[in-house]
């Protein structure tokens, strides 16, 4: 499964939980739950298209401009055939067109819309000891 | 102390016969200490045999290479600053084993296959 959501701050460590939190047991390989697509190697692809939303309240900045960044945070969780459940932790951040790869800043003005390009800014599989076994 | 009559006294040949007893226990407790830590290795080399086959055939499965992999909406604000976005992701398998892509029941998303 692919779980992934928005985050718009200005705090790291709130990018970072919300990852976290995404490849946790309540989103990506529950024991008790979890079922899905096989993904054969090769050409074949997988779409997962999904919405995420992020309160106002929830919005930190910690910068001296007191704007936000643009984050989609999100993990995928899948097994081998002998059950082991492995992840893949993603953080994409919003990228400026006009300096391409420049991350942007912005404010968070109602009834305005902020149009970028995501850019992959960080991602890791998991540690060989984090491996469990169980379905 | 002096030796009581009824009691027989024993010789050398006993004594010696119980020493070599007491060697041979010892030397069956060191074997027994020999063989249970080569059970243990044992163990362990099947154990790491196991996993490094398992890492061999494990699949990769991650975000794809493509230049359009990721699709997003503009970020939206609502009239109260709530942020508000669409995305999709393609995923795909790169090793040489199949996996399964799990997903928990319930949550909002919708999967569509490519060929």
């Amino acid at each position: 499964m692919l779980a992934a959501g928005l985050v718009v701050t200005e705090d790291f460590t709130e990018v970072n939980r919300k990852m976290n939190e995404f490849c946790g047991d309540n989103y990506v390989g529950h024991p008790d739950m979890d079922m899905g697509f096989v993904l054969y190697p090769g050409k074949q692809q997988l779409v997962t298209e999904m919405g995420g939303l992020y309160p106002r309240s929830m919005m930190i900045s910690k910068s001296s401009s007191k704007k936000f960044e643009g984050w989609l945070v999100g993990c995928i969780g899948y097994r081998d055939q002998f059950g082991y459940l492995y992840h893949m932790k993603f953080i994409y951040d919003l990228a400026d067109p006009k300096f391409l790869g420049h991350p942007m800043e912005f404010d968070a003005t109602p009834n305005t819309q902020i149009t970028g390009s995501f850019k992959q800014w960080w991602a890791a599989i998991d540690n060989p000891g984090e491996v469990k076994q169980g379905r | 102390m002096e030796p009581r009559p009824d009691v027989p006294r024993v010789n050398w040949a006993e004594k010696i016969t119980i020493l070599i007893t007491i060697v041979i226990a010892a030397i069956g407790g060191i074997q027994a200490f020999i063989y249970s830590q080569q059970k243990k290795l044992m163990a362990d080399s099947i154990s790491q045999a196991e996993t490094q086959m398992r890492v061999s055939v494990r699949p990769w499965i991650g975000i794809s290479d493509e230049v359009d992999a990721v699709k997003t909406s503009p970020i939206m604000f609502d009239k109260d600053g709530n942020a508000s976005i669409q995305f999709a992701f393609l995923t795909r398998n790169f090793s040489t084993s199949a996996g399964p892509e799990r997903y928990a029941r319930g949550r909002v998303g919708r999967y569509r296959r490519l060929h």
